[in-house]
């Protein structure tokens, strides 16, 4: 639909439903999309899944990782609750082992809770980046949500793991101005309806190279997610950094 | 998609908004805009209807921004709940316009209460259509002290109920509101705006027909480029889009009419 390489960091398999691979694929082409981050169907069991549901979870992204290799990347999901050898384990064992390149952070708990050390720990020793789950939700949260603050807080424990936090649309303007300082810390421009003005925001507050591309299919849709970016005013240049070269590169696609 | 499609903009607002800045506020800004996307009609209000107790004058306000302008047919909102709404549906109608707006969850009032009643009895015998806007806005990103409640789907449906002759337009409806609602109810059409899946319009009309279906971009809130790639994404037939795009609102609204309150 842009003519250019679109990546997109921030999409959901069914760990349930090998058919929601091909729907992915399918969708993403005919939007153009090229590659497509999977981050696992998170919510499968819930908010708080047991070690044996976050396994189901990252076997059911591995799946489609063997489906489509040229398509998909994957990150390993892990719920902070859950022992922390097996955690690590997972971690290690997913991106060593099954190409995985990166962790998620759901809602089992909020960021600044401290049984993320270890699994931050893991992140930076095996160099990939994380990314988390965060929204300002008046509306009331689900799960233990973090807010783009408690976001920020993690990155000034971590200045060494890249961090990429989920959701332009739910975090908005204080949200960008809680994570600013801190350099090691993005964001991808999902969440919400298509809002106009905060891509903006978010690229002249801070800079182009920390705004990554997002789309949260299938709940959302390619097309309007998009349009989003495309329909921002901002350069070209800086249009393709975020559709494409910002994810890639902290992906190391 | 086909090129040189007719685009009708079912959903879109000249006015400032207190909770967010957009550039295209002005009705020069936002012509400018919709001339630029291809868009060849708007039906436009004012966000300051919904919050400004004077509706009257926000109303009276939009006309004569958007008088200059042949892209723009004002959609006047109209407040039940505050005294004037007979007089002022009486001017609209007299100045040609085809539809009004109401705003339950802004007004305070469900779309079901006495006073909505009254209003839409007036609105189907003068011969107009309904919009019924559901949300401004995501409820999860309202003002911490300002949670402006969703129009209940299921106020809707009674509504469509009670006036099975009145076109009813739900605005900035939900996937599963708008599936809700047109499962119960015939008069009911939905601006595609906020309605969201992966594939979104193929997806949405295995449970809508094409026919209730319109084109709205809610902008300048929403990106309008994210609407018009919504109605280009591929797996609906050209037939289907023509609906969609321009031919539904002309049938709803009448679209041929110049209106010049």
């Amino acid at each position: 639909m842009t003519g250019q390489p679109i990546f997109d960091i921030h999409a959901h398999t069914r760990c349930s439903r090998p058919e929601s691979d091909d729907e992915i694929v399918v969708a993403g082409r005919e939007a153009g999309v090229t590659r497509i981050n999977l981050l696992g169907d998170v919510l499968a069991f819930g908010f708080f899944p047991t070690a044996e549901q976050v396994r189901a979870i990252n076997d059911g992204t591995k799946r489609s990782l063997d489906r489509y290799p040229d398509v998909f990347t994957g990150f390993c999901f892990v719920n902070p609750e859950n022992p922390e050898a097996f955690s690590i384990a997972e971690i290690e064992q997913r991106l060593q082992e099954d190409g995985f390149r990166g962790v998620k952070l759901e809602s089992c708990v909020v960021a600044r809770d401290k049984r993320l050390d270890p699994i931050m720990e893991t992140a930076e020793r095996l160099g990939v980046p994380v990314l988390h789950h965060a929204w300002y939700n008046i509306a009331g949260s689900s799960g233990k949500e973090s807010t783009p603050a408690d976001i920020a807080d993690l990155a000034s424990r971590f200045p060494g793991v890249q961090i990429i936090m989920a959701h332009l649309g739910g975090a908005r303007v204080r949200g960008v101005q809680d994570i600013k300082p801190y350099p090691n810390l993005h964001i991808d421009t999902s969440g919400s309806q298509p809002m106009t003005e905060l891509v903006e925001y978010a690229v002249s507050e801070l800079g182009p190279e920390r705004v990554l591309y997002g789309s949260d299919v299938p709940g959302r849709d390619y097309a309007p997610q998009i349009g989003r970016v495309a329909g921002a005013r901002v350069s070209d240049a800086v249009k393709e950094m975020i559709l494409y070269g910002n994810g890639a590169r902290l992906v190391g696609l | 998609m086909e090129d040189g499609l007719d685009i009708i903009d079912v959903n879109s607002w000249v006015g400032s908004w207190p909770f967010d800045y957009h550039r295209e506020d002005t009705a020069a800004r936002l012509d400018s805009l919709l001339a630029s996307e291809g868009i060849s009609l708007a039906y436009v209000s004012t966000p300051e209807a919904s919050l400004n107790p004077d509706y009257v004058e926000a109303n009276r306000r939009l006309i004569r921004r958007v008088r200059r302008y042949d892209r723009f047919r004002p959609v006047p909102v109209l407040d039940p709940t505050i005294g004037g709404w007979r007089e002022a549906l009486s001017d609209y109608c007299e100045g040609g316009i085809t539809a009004v707006r109401i705003i339950p969850g802004y007004h305070d009032y469900r779309c079901t209460c006495a006073e909505a009643a009254a209003l839409v009895d007036a609105v189907e015998a003068a011969g107009m259509a309904l919009i019924v806007q559901v949300r401004m806005a995501d409820e999860r990103t309202h003002h911490r002290l300002c949670q402006i409640p969703a129009a209940p789907a299921g106020d809707i449906v009674e509504l469509a109920g009670r006036h099975p002759g009145l076109p009813i337009v739900a605005m900035c409806t939900y996937f599963h509101e708008a599936v809700k609602i047109a499962a119960s109810a015939t008069n009911v059409s939905f601006d595609i705006s906020h309605i969201e899946r992966m594939r979104t319009l193929p997806s949405l009309l295995e449970s809508v027909p094409a026919e209730r279906v319109l084109f709205g971009s809610h902008a300048p809130f929403l990106t309008l480029l994210s609407a018009k790639m919504k109605l280009a994404a591929p797996g609906i037939s050209e037939a289907d889009r023509r609906c969609i795009a321009s031919e539904n609102a002309r049938r709803i609204f009448g679209a041929e009419e110049r209106e010049r309150a």
